[in-house]
């Protein structure tokens, strides 16, 4: 009998900005972390606030967008250098992986993620399609 | 122009002058200071008069406006009512062994029917489940809890976490009899 995990789970509580929409109204929901900088000033985190409106801006105007979601993970997470750092989730919707990778080609995407990379200290980021539970 | 004088009730001085002026079809009364009278132009007791005029109208604008605003906030508050808390989402990922894949597909419709039994007892509303497309040996849980803030005690999410991790070691074999797996009470 083998364990099916290969490592720990790793858990956040995520206190989002609005409601957490219907999640499986999107045929493909993306996951994406971003890790602020350890011990981030105020500073710091007011310019990761505002470039990741500006992204934020642009995702809601992108085709095969279904929805956005975004708040703040409570307390400190390990980023993926195994620093205790806060960070920030944004649950987004998209017609297809595809959508979104026709997204990442756009100016206004290569604009915003350009002013945000630098706010930040990392970042991941998935695909995944839903189901629901209960 | 006919120039009348009009004294002023508490003024030594003729204030203002008020001259009516011939308009085609009447008369239109103009209140100014005729300019041969600048010398004698008010003093500043005799100011006050008019200060007070402009004072008064300032005050009752401040509190028209005040009362304006406060009117319009409690307005919009009644009728939006209190901001809604913001709500707690649970976020969890679960890194799978790849050593067991064939064993997977079916017995990881019984793991996330503990998992959804586990989480359901812990106050979430809502359950996805789903698997990372990019890596395939890594669940992803979203729920989203009943209550928002304050969210979960830690304690009760440390727990929940634990229970979980056990539920996944204790997939194969599989519980006998998952409605009492773990009872709701148990958080």
């Amino acid at each position: 009998m083998q364990p099916f995990l290969a490592l720990p789970i790793t858990s956040y509580v995520v206190i989002l900005q609005a409601p957490l929409p219907t999640l499986t109204n999107a045929p493909v929901t993306e996951v994406a972390l971003f890790w602020l900088p350890t011990n981030a000033n105020q500073a710091q985190i007011s310019s990761f606030k505002s470039a990741f409106a500006s992204l934020a801006a642009a995702v809601k105007q992108a085709e095969g967008e279904v929805y956005l979601a975004s708040g703040d993970v409570q307390g400190l997470v390990l980023n993926s250098s195994g620093e205790r750092t806060s960070a920030v989730l944004a649950y987004v919707g998209w017609q297809s992986v595809a959508a979104h990778g026709a997204f990442t080609t756009t100016t206004s995407f290569i604009d915003a993620i350009a002013r945000l990379s630098p706010t930040v200290s990392g970042l991941a980021d998935h695909h995944v399609i839903l189901s629901k539970c209960f | 122009m006919i120039a009348s004088t009009t004294p002023h009730s508490s003024c030594n001085f003729v204030y203002p002058y008020k001259y009516q002026v011939a308009w085609p079809l009447g008369s239109l009364p103009i209140q100014f200071v005729s300019a041969t009278n600048l010398s004698s132009f008010p003093t500043p007791h005799c100011i006050l008069p008019k200060r007070h005029l402009i004072v008064m109208i300032y005050r009752m604008l401040l509190v028209i406006l005040t009362l304006g605003f406060a009117v319009s906030y409690c307005a919009s508050a009644v009728v939006k009512g209190p901001s809604p808390p913001r709500p707690a989402t649970l976020y969890a990922s679960v890194p799978l062994n790849d050593s067991i894949p064939i064993a997977f597909t079916a017995k990881n419709k019984e793991w996330s029917r503990i998992s959804a039994a586990v989480l359901k007892c812990s106050g979430l509303t809502e359950l996805y489940y789903g698997r990372q497309l990019e890596t395939s040996n890594l669940d992803l849980i979203i729920g989203q809890y009943r209550n928002s803030e304050p969210t979960l005690h830690p304690n009760s999410h440390r727990q929940l976490i634990n229970d979980l991790q056990l539920s996944h070691l204790r997939v194969l074999p599989l519980p006998a009899n998952l409605p009492s797996y773990l009872p709701c009470n148990h958080f």
